[in-house]
């Protein structure tokens, strides 16, 4: 099963990388497409997550907590790198995850390399996921906060959240392709994983050491935290490795198990669809 | 009609289809279809749509794909063009494809047509390039006007099968699968497309077509193919193997029938109606007894039947209707009035009719009939639409019948 594993990754890898370029461009298509018909294109993109913060840092700051600073930073500013990764996921995890389900037309109706579905789709959330960071990142520069050189690591973060992010939505398309039980499943867990992964609250505020241990398994918690090193924590990847090396141990296994599952479900999705 | 095939110099294949077998697998919950790569043993039901085909195709052919409703047509052009993959055997294919699976689907609604040419020919892997240059030319194929710039959500069936259509085949290809897109379109664009197809044809290009419609696949193709039930039935030139499908579909016709005439409940249903009642000998006659057709206005008009009742039948009766020329009704008589009881004893019988001074002005008109019992499961026709005339000497106003009135003046 393992060697099979490896040969249908070898597989799914070569197909995406010989199509790659068709792939940016279907990405590109996904992104006008689905705010097409609107005046605000794209800027919805960015309202969404910031009616969502805004709505947050209201509720915290004036309701709950009072605007105390969390690590040394302002909740807002905070709160943001964290919540901006979570956007991502969440997207990658949703959008991502039914995309096969959701171009059935290039499944059914034509031929059309299906690896590289998901793909496409993750990449034109990408693009919204880089631009909502440039936002992040003039927020820190204009509020006075600054950018520390810890800032450099960003973009290490953020190929690990694209590694997760493609691995997931390859995973879960495959799986809501043939079964819309999991494209359920996916929908009503997202809401879960929010309030569980330290998102929202800091994970340095728990005591038992257990129960950090146990969060910090979720690879969400990984990528959340990292966001957060490069912008408040001031920490380098580096001096965290065990939990690098048990992160990226994570997606290889993860990769593989994906890639069996969907060379295996392949062949039934035209006829499933 | 037919290209004739020399026998010196054989015709290159387009398509070899080699054993072909495909199979469903169906599962009772679609988790279970999610889990079965982890299972050892599946468990699947199977459903075997297409059982060991073996068909070749030869260049520049028009081969007609005959067969009823899920007969595994669509299986095998799905497997042709590659968007299925056989469960087992083999296709090989010489030349660029172009299928229209159901070309009117394949649009993304919220995308304009323009972008949505574009996005074809994306998703076909055709470079930038050429799509622009194709572009023009399926604009004008489609022949939409402006509405090529507007969603396709806001576009009529026609429409999306006229822009699917052109999209088609603007990509030049060597085998062009039509799977029954003609049915959508008005007569102008099947013309257009029936045009289109017989370009490709003098090109020496393969053509399969899938219709329900026999009579274009008779006007067009040059082989044929008759699938059923996943088998290859009949594969050759078109005149055999549509005759064989023709007949083939009378006789399923014919069960149908019978099997309806069963289900319709007991014996005396699936006897023939003449075995109960049979009618003979109708004619229509005037006051002086003369059979005639044609009868002056106001006067009376006499009709009459011999019906021999062979089963005994509860509740017999009889009506009538009067139709105008324009099968417009005039009267019909009331069916359900037990005083229209008739003689229902075994044997023959006689029913005299008076139509008393109809007032119906001069023109033609049309008296059917039924004797029927009552509850409207059994029913024998005395008269169907038969004409009879009203010759008028004094002209008394137009329309159908005559509305006697008088007035006061002062």
């Amino acid at each position: 099963m393992l060697q099979s594993a490896v040969q249908d990754f070898i597989r799914i890898f070569r197909i995406n990388v010989e199509n790659f370029g068709r792939t940016v461009a279907m990405a590109k298509v996904g992104l006008t497409k689905r705010y097409s018909g609107s005046s605000l294109g794209v800027f919805w993109s960015v309202v969404k997550p910031a009616i969502f913060v805004g709505v947050f840092w209201f509720a915290v700051t004036i309701g709950i907590r009072g605007n105390k600073p969390v690590e040394g930073a302002p909740y807002i500013l905070w709160l943001l790198p964290g919540i901006m990764a979570w956007f991502y996921i969440q997207d990658a995890l949703q959008i991502g995850g039914s995309s096969v389900r959701n171009n059935s037309h290039l499944v059914t109706k034509m031929v059309y390399p299906v690896e590289t579905i998901p793909v496409s789709e993750v990449l034109s959330l990408f693009f919204v996921h880089m631009m909502l960071m440039l936002l992040v990142v003039a927020i820190y520069v204009f509020t006075g906060f600054g950018l520390s050189i810890y800032f450099l690591q960003l973009p290490y973060y953020i190929l690990c959240c694209l590694a997760f992010s493609l691995v997931t939505a390859q995973l879960l398309s495959a799986l809501t392709a043939v079964s819309s039980d999991v494209l359920h499943l996916v929908k009503s867990t997202m809401q879960m994983l929010l309030w569980l992964s330290p998102i929202l609250w800091s994970i340095h505020k728990i005591d038992s050491s257990f129960l950090r241990r146990l969060i910090m398994l979720s690879p969400i918690t990984y990528l959340v935290e990292g966001y957060r090193n490069a912008f408040v924590y001031n920490k380098w990847f580096f001096a965290q490795w065990e939990y690098a090396a048990y992160f990226w141990g994570l997606m290889i296994v993860l990769t593989l198990f994906s890639s069996f599952l969907f060379s295996r479900l392949q062949r039934d999705f035209a006829d499933v669809l | 009609m037919t290209e004739t095939n020399t026998p010196t110099q054989p015709k290159k294949n387009a398509i070899r289809v080699k054993k072909l077998t495909k199979t469903y697998r169906i599962y009772s919950s679609s988790v279970d279809r999610a889990l079965a790569p982890f299972r050892k043993k599946d468990n699947a039901r199977k459903f075997t749509a297409l059982k060991n085909v073996d068909i070749d195709f030869p260049e520049g052919e028009v081969v007609a794909i005959l067969g009823r409703n899920g007969s595994g047509k669509s299986t095998l052009l799905k497997m042709i063009t590659g968007v299925t993959t056989p469960t087992s055997g083999e296709i090989e294919v010489n030349g660029r494809i172009s299928a229209m699976l159901e070309l009117t689907s394949g649009f993304d609604p919220e995308l304009t047509g323009i972008e949505n040419i574009y996005l074809r020919a994306l998703a076909l892997g055709i470079p930038k390039e050429e799509a622009d240059r194709r572009k023009d030319e399926i604009i004008k194929f489609a022949d939409i006007g402006d509405h090529i710039n507007q969603p396709v959500r806001t576009y009529s069936s026609g429409m999306k099968a006229r822009l699917g259509f052109a999209v088609s085949v603007s990509v030049d290809p060597d085998i062009l699968i039509v799977d029954e897109v003609l049915a959508v379109g008005d007569d102008i664009f099947k013309l257009k497309c029936i045009e289109k197809m017989e370009e490709f044809r003098q090109q020496g290009k393969t053509i399969l077509f899938v219709s329900h419609s026999l009579f274009t696949v008779k006007a067009f193709c040059t082989m044929g193919v008759w699938i059923n039930k996943g088998e290859v039935m009949e594969y050759g030139e078109l005149g055999p193997v549509v005759l064989k499908y023709e007949e083939f579909l009378k006789r399923e016709r014919a069960k149908q029938r019978e099997k309806e005439r069963e289900s319709a409940g007991g014996e005396d249903v699936a006897m023939e109606k003449k075995d109960i009642l049979q009618v003979t000998g109708f004619r229509m006659f005037d006051d002086s007894g003369e059979q005639t057709t044609a009868f002056s206005y106001g006067e009376d008009i006499h009709f009459e039947f011999t019906y021999e009742v062979k089963k005994p039948i509860e509740r017999l009766s009889f009506c009538y209707t009067v139709r105008n020329a324009e099968k417009l009704e005039v009267y019909m008589s009331d069916k359900q009035n037990a005083r229209n009881r008739i003689n229902s004893q075994v044997g023959k019988h006689t029913l005299r009719v008076k139509l008393k001074k109809p007032n119906l002005l001069q023109g033609e008109y049309l008296l059917s009939g039924e004797l029927w019992n009552m509850d409207s499961t059994f029913y024998v026709g005395h008269s169907n639409k038969r004409p009879f005339s009203i010759i008028q000497s004094e002209y008394l106003g137009t329309g159908i019948t005559h509305i006697d009135y008088e007035f006061d003046n002062d």
